[in-house]
């Protein structure tokens, strides 16, 4: 449906130039929801842009529908590109009534409809995003839930091949964009658009789409199903970005032939499955989810498993339906989350316990430093 | 607004039953608050409704051989019936009518196309356009009127010469300056930069998102410039261009310099010719009259500008990330884009500051050329510096112009705090009286003043402080407008960070706003002493021997047919006036483009 290949884009800066996009390439299924994720300034918005035609890349191909929009001498320009776009900021024109909002890709079209057939579309767009009866109202009149609803309806209302979205939820508090995390995925299953997703929240792209690609500066760190880019991690810098997982640095022991893998790290030596590429003596890095750590007060017990470490609960955080912990294991910090029903006192001693099978051991790949990146790109 | 004895308000009473409120403190700040609001109210109603009061009072009484104020003026209606049974009123009239629709078409449509190219296209050199265009503001009115009645006189002029020797035509023109047409290219050209600086904002904080959407909704660059871009931004230019109707309608100095020489008059000259007349005594009462009629002419569109800024408000909408924003390719045009840009610097500067320099360096008037070079001498120069006129006239113009920046910015700052921090009942009406000085002609303001001091014997009649007082009230309602705006750009809660941190009201005062107000109000006093120093209205009407300012004396060498020491004048004028504009550019490096 989409194809983007070795797609380049560098920026003119004061001195010199900057690379956004570094040669990316991926490709959409026909009704595809495929998600770019990443912190910001990883160049995922430069990427959509660049499909919308709103930016000239520096090489590469991007086709749509197997149609070259853009190749060495290729250029189609945004408006002949017929797909349907949703801004972060809704880019709801505000001199226009909704129905003229909507109506508005309609009238600039070369094959135009009749007024009568277009007052239909119209209605029925504004049917599916749920603002039907409200075509009179000025467009500012709207809520913000509601302008956001009208741009995915000018965005659908040609019925385009393609629909971008670009960071559409980000505006919205949090009540609210949880509801139209669900209302957004629903529209586009029903409608069967092939959608590209461009955000920063790990949460929107895991429920939303059927992939993922993780961007880091300028390249893709890992495509995948929502629970392969969880659980299955390629890189360091995906660990940590999704799901802001417990990192242990350290040095590989020994690799087992059934897949497991030992890592000398500051607390000791652990054990978990190792992934991709590691060698006996390479740095790499031991990465578990705060909800897959165990912590027990039940000695016996833990003293049949592997991974087990002494700490001290030194604050606990109730949100509800879990409960999250800082826990000091000797000279390191971590975090656990737990059931929200038994609450262990600040104070109280306790084994945790990393299950091996939620271990990911992983090669290091520069990882810390960009972590380090990462964290910074955070505040 | 007077002081309530706390003996027998209600709200003390009920104070004193809940020992613990926290009240207390804020009950002594209400009463000081309310001599500070009782003090600025009564300063705007004495600057500003006391000259209106006197202004109307004065068109009904009669004033042949009086003054409005003398036992011996009657009460008369005749002032209106003089004014509105003569034809020549409905002459004027129509002249101020074509006048202000030409400037106002023709400085619109040059400051678009400046403002959509220096902000929205990859125009070469946008940084140095837009530093060349508010330069411009540093030639005054009177000057810009002075030099282009050098280059645009029929017979003698520069542009002219130059047009029939390049096509070899014979006798006059093509161009006369002195006419309705040449008067509204001069308007126009010194209205650009204002007026830019009115549109360039808008185009800059336009959310570019907006045209995005609409180019990729399958709009082409046409149909995104009509149906999106321009009326979004309509409420925008609407704004400007009832603010620049104001300005338009009180021009005073270049249908003076320009238009009583052809016999055009329009209505600022007109009142100011019944105020002093070339022969025979002032009538005060048919120049109140007239007056009153320009005031009504300017308030209307006023009260309309205020309906436009609330539904400017209205469009606000949410706006995205700031993206990299992507800029109109010019492409082909760009020769064409350059090229205008070029005539347009051409005229509004190169030209006037060309013709203005030369014109004070040779001992009279004539066509630059090879033989007129070896004429050229500092003579103008040396009889300026050498004359008490000049040093005198430069003092005082330097008295005022720091007196009136001092005192407008003082009160627009009192003005504003309370409008925006103090929301009373009071604070809304207090906005729109010290608004109204706006919509007040200077030749109004200027009539009035004249009219209030003949009368109240304080002795500044023929000073430079009557022309103080009338400068600070008619530059009230920019202050204001400008302290408005940065005042609530500074959020109330830094305040309240610093009461909760336990600072007095003045500690807060001091340690807080003070720092934070200090840039914004410095570049309003820089911006003020520039429009004081370069008016020409109010220094003419109320100036006397004693009390004769630089733009006064620029405009009476000029009148007296003494061009070449006019242009001499005219270039120390400027000399302040643009490194003044210049300056101002650079207080205020944020506003720029990118």
């Amino acid at each position: 449906m989409i194809s983007v290949s070795n797609l380049v884009k560098e920026f003119e800066v004061d001195d010199g130039s900057k690379v956004a996009v570094d040669g990316i390439s991926f490709d959409l299924a026909e009704g595809e929801f495929f998600t770019l994720l990443g912190p910001s300034g990883c160049g995922k918005t430069t990427t959509l842009r660049s499909i919308a035609g709103l930016e000239k890349p520096t090489s590469g191909t991007i086709s749509i529908d197997g149609r070259k929009v853009f190749e060495d001498r290729v250029l189609v320009p945004a408006n002949r590109r017929e797909l349907g776009m949703v801004f972060q900021s809704y880019a709801v024109w505000p001199h226009m009534s909704v129905f003229d909002n909507v109506a508005f890709p309609l009238t600039v079209a070369k094959e135009r409809l009749t007024k009568t057939a277009i007052r239909k579309r119209v209605h029925e767009t504004l049917e599916l995003v749920d603002l039907g009866g409200l075509e009179d109202r000025m467009s500012t009149q709207l809520s913000g839930g509601q302008q956001q609803r009208l741009s995915v309806a000018r965005a659908l209302v040609r019925q385009p091949k393609l629909l971008l979205l670009d960071e559409p939820l980000s505006n919205l508090d949090a009540k609210l964009r949880e509801r139209m995390r669900t209302e957004l995925r629903v529209i586009q299953q029903r409608v069967g658009i092939t959608t590209l997703f461009v955000t920063h929240d790990q949460l929107e792209a895991l429920s939303m789409s059927d992939r993922v690609a993780v961007m880091n500066d300028g390249h893709i760190e890992q495509v995948g199903e929502p629970q392969e880019v969880y659980h299955d991690p390629a890189t360091a810098f995906v660990a940590h970005f999704i799901g802001g997982a417990n990192m242990f640095e350290g040095v590989v022991e020994s690799i087992e032939s059934d897949g497991s893998a030992v890592i000398n790290t500051e607390l000791g030596p652990i054990l978990g499955r190792g992934l991709h590429g590691l060698q006996v003596g390479g740095k790499a890095v031991a990465a578990i989810h705060l909800e897959d750590v165990q912590l027990t007060t039940d000695a016996a017990s833990a003293a049949t498993r592997n991974n087990v470490f002494d700490g001290t609960i030194t604050l606990s955080l109730f949100n509800g339906p879990s409960i999250n912990y800082i826990v000091r294991i000797g000279p390191l910090e971590i975090e656990a989350q737990l059931g929200g029903y038994d609450a262990y006192e600040n104070g109280t001693q306790v084994k945790v316990v990393f299950p091996k099978r939620f271990i990911r051991i992983l090669s290091e790949d520069n990882a810390a430093a960009e972590i380090a990146k990462e964290d910074k790109a955070d505040q | 607004m007077t002081k309530v004895d706390p003996a027998h308000d209600p709200a003390v009473t009920l104070e004193n039953q809940i020992p613990d409120s926290d009240d207390k403190p804020r009950r002594i700040r209400i009463t000081g608050r309310g001599l500070y609001m009782f003090g600025t109210v009564a300063l705007l109603v004495y600057l500003i409704l006391g000259p209106l009061g006197v202004l109307i009072f004065s068109s009904f009484k009669k004033t042949e051989g009086t003054l409005p104020f003398e036992a011996a003026s009657e009460w008369t209606l005749e002032n209106y019936q003089d004014v509105f049974l003569s034809t020549s009123t409905y002459e004027v009239m129509g002249n101020t009518a074509i006048y202000a629709a030409g400037a106002l078409i023709l400085s619109f449509t040059i400051a678009i196309a400046l403002a959509w190219l220096v902000e929205r296209t990859d125009m070469p050199g946008r940084t140095t356009i837009y530093i060349l265009v508010i330069a411009a503001l540093g030639i005054p009115a009177v000057i810009a009127g002075i030099s282009w009645g050098l280059l645009g006189n029929p017979r003698i002029g520069v542009v002219n010469v130059f047009i029939r020797d390049l096509f070899g035509m014979e006798g006059q023109g093509p161009f006369n300056v002195f006419s309705l047409f040449g008067m509204i290219v001069v308007q126009a050209i010194t209205m650009v930069p204002v007026t830019f600086l009115l549109i360039a904002g808008a185009f800059r904080a336009m959310d570019a998102s907006l045209e995005e959407a609409s180019v990729v909704s399958g709009g082409s660059f046409r149909q995104t410039t009509s149906r999106i871009t321009l009326p979004v931004l309509a409420p925008a230019i609407l704004s400007a261009f009832i603010y620049q109707i104001v300005t338009v309608v009180e021009s005073f100095d270049i249908p003076l310099v320009l238009g009583l020489r052809a016999g055009i008059s329009v209505l600022s000259t007109q009142v100011f010719l019944e105020v002093i007349p070339v022969g025979g005594l002032p009538n005060y009462g048919v120049a109140s009259t007239f007056s009153v009629l320009m005031l009504v002419l300017a308030l209307g569109p006023l009260i309309y500008y205020q309906r436009i800024i609330a539904r400017a408000e209205r469009y606000s909408t949410v706006t995205g990330k700031d993206y990299r924003r992507k800029r109109y390719s010019l492409g082909k045009w760009k020769p064409l884009a350059i090229g205008g840009v070029f005539v347009y610097i051409l005229l509004a500067l190169i030209l006037p500051l060309g013709i203005l320099l030369w014109t004070s360096l040779i001992p009279f008037y004539q066509i630059p050329s090879a033989a007129a070079m070896e004429m050229v001498s500092l003579k103008a120069y040396r009889e300026m510096f050498e004359s008490p006129f000049f040093l005198e006239s430069l003092w005082n113009t330097l008295a005022v112009g720091v007196s009136v920046a001092i005192a407008a910015m003082l009160i627009g700052m009192m003005t504003a705090w309370i409008v925006v921090r103090m929301s009373t009942k009071w604070s809304k009406g207090l906005d729109v009286l010290a608004y109204t000085p706006h919509a007040m002609p200077g030749v109004i303001i200027g009539t009035s003043i004249l009219l209030i001091y003949l009368v109240f014997p304080i002795g500044i009649h023929g000073t430079i402080w009557i022309i103080v007082i009338a400068l600070a009230t008619q530059y009230t309602s920019l202050s204001t407008r400008s302290m408005n705006g940065s005042i609530s750009q500074i959020q109330v809660g830094l305040e309240e960070a610093g009461e909760v941190s336990g600072a007095s009201q003045s500690q807060i005062f001091r340690k807080i706003l003070l720092p934070l107000i200090f840039p914004p109000f410095i570049n309003g006093m820089l911006l003020i002493f520039l429009l004081a120093i370069r008016n020409l209205t109010l220094a003419l009407i109320l100036s006397s021997p004693d009390s004769v300012l630089l733009s006064v004396l620029i405009f009476t060498r000029w009148d007296a047919g003494q061009t070449e020491e006019a242009a001499a004048l005219g270039m120390v004028m400027v000399t302040i006036t643009l490194i003044l504009a210049v300056f101002l550019r650079r207080s205020t490096a944020f506003g720029e483009p990118r």
